[in-house]
């Protein structure tokens, strides 16, 4: 009688010992893959937004809630980073080859002053006529890059140009369950990876 | 007249990769192809102070663009990138300056054409001690940089 008590105490023990084995093993695991990803861990829930896209609709994030998104944001003035981001981009999508069909690009133009429907539209279709531009009105645009705490701003820099918009020019993987996954900083744009990293999230 | 022909025909037969002026070299010249209707391009290149002494690049133009000018991508540690606007650039003597993607480039500003199907634009590099260079700078697409490995 006794001694079944005990043996009773031991199993719960050993139950016990065993769940906490099992969590440790889980959590490192966990940590360990996450740290796998080629992009930076941000796991942040991706908010919603309306704009317009380059073809004059509006469109929602929850449009795409069947795809992977890549947004990142930019302008069609921007000489350097938005064409050195895009074609990394366009990269990924020869990369993934079939598998792009589950992937959606999206820029958004944080210049909506000159960045018309029809210059996004010429801008995309020149890199992939699958990738949407989007704009809106001034206001619009700032919400969408408050909620995604994307920094921009005009620089009327001594020159030639109106002006120029410094911006934060990171690639962000949303998942179709709608959480900002992965960030891509411009030092992390190998197409390759980036590419792997979409097919484990896929 | 047939003597400007000359040395045009002999500037295109002979446009070589690297051009010369005093002791500046300038090589690997390219400039971006952009998608229709962008009024701004992105040129990039090595520039080469061979000389013992600094000189200095103060002046650009292009038949392709209005305005042309060295600008300088800088990303910090928040991801944002901004541009600043480098007026005069200093070529230390016996240096090589490498003006790439994300860094210094140089900007063409108000295009007169796009670059689309075109195989070159010209552009006029003024040195304050090398004088005037003319170089033909080969325009390359980037839908596809070429920097795609498969494995």
């Amino acid at each position: 009688m006794k001694n079944k008590k005990v043996f009773r105490i031991l199993i719960a023990i050993l139950c016990l010992i065993l769940i906490g084995w099992g969590i440790i093993l889980y959590q490192i695991m966990d940590v360990k893959s996450k740290a796998d990803f080629y992009g930076n861990v941000y796991e942040r829930e991706a908010p919603e937004f309306t704009l317009t896209d380059h073809n004059g609709s509006r469109v929602s994030l929850s449009d795409y809630d069947d795809k992977v998104v890549l947004i990142f944001f930019g302008y069609a003035n921007c000489p350097d980073i938005c064409p050195m981001t895009m074609s990394a981009v366009n990269n990924v999508m020869d990369e993934l080859g079939d598998k792009s069909k589950e992937v959606q690009v999206l820029f958004v133009s944080v210049d909506p002053e000159r960045d018309t429907e029809e210059k996004l539209k010429s801008y995309m279709n020149y890199f992939n006529d699958s990738f949407v531009g989007l704009t809106g009105t001034p206001e619009e645009i700032d919400r969408v890059a408050d909620d995604y705490n994307v920094f921009y701003e005009k620089e009327y820099v001594d020159s030639a140009s109106e002006y120029l918009i410094g911006h934060n020019s990171s690639i962000l993987l949303i998942t179709p369950d709608g959480e900002i996954f992965l960030r891509y900083p411009q030092n992390r744009m190998d197409p390759a990876s980036i590419a792997a990293d979409i097919e484990r999230v896929l | 007249m047939k003597k400007v022909m000359f040395s045009l025909l002999m500037f295109l037969a002979f446009a070589p990769f690297s051009y010369a002026e005093g002791d500046i070299v300038v090589r690997d010249a390219w400039v971006r192809e952009v998608p229709p209707g962008a009024s701004v391009s992105a040129a990039y290149m090595t520039i080469e102070n061979k000389g013992s002494q600094v000189d200095k690049l103060t002046a650009l133009s292009s038949d392709a663009a209005e305005n042309v000018e060295i600008h300088m991508s800088n990303v910090d540690e928040n991801g944002i990138a901004k541009m600043e606007r480098i007026k005069t650039l200093e070529l230390p003597a016996g240096e090589s300056l490498e003006l790439k993607p994300g860094g210094m480039h140089v900007m063409l500003i108000g295009l007169k054409e796009s670059l689309i199907g075109i195989e070159s634009v010209t552009m006029n590099l003024s040195f304050e001690k090398a004088g005037d260079m003319l170089i033909k700078v080969p325009v390359k697409s980037m839908k596809s940089s070429g920097e795609v490995h498969h494995h």
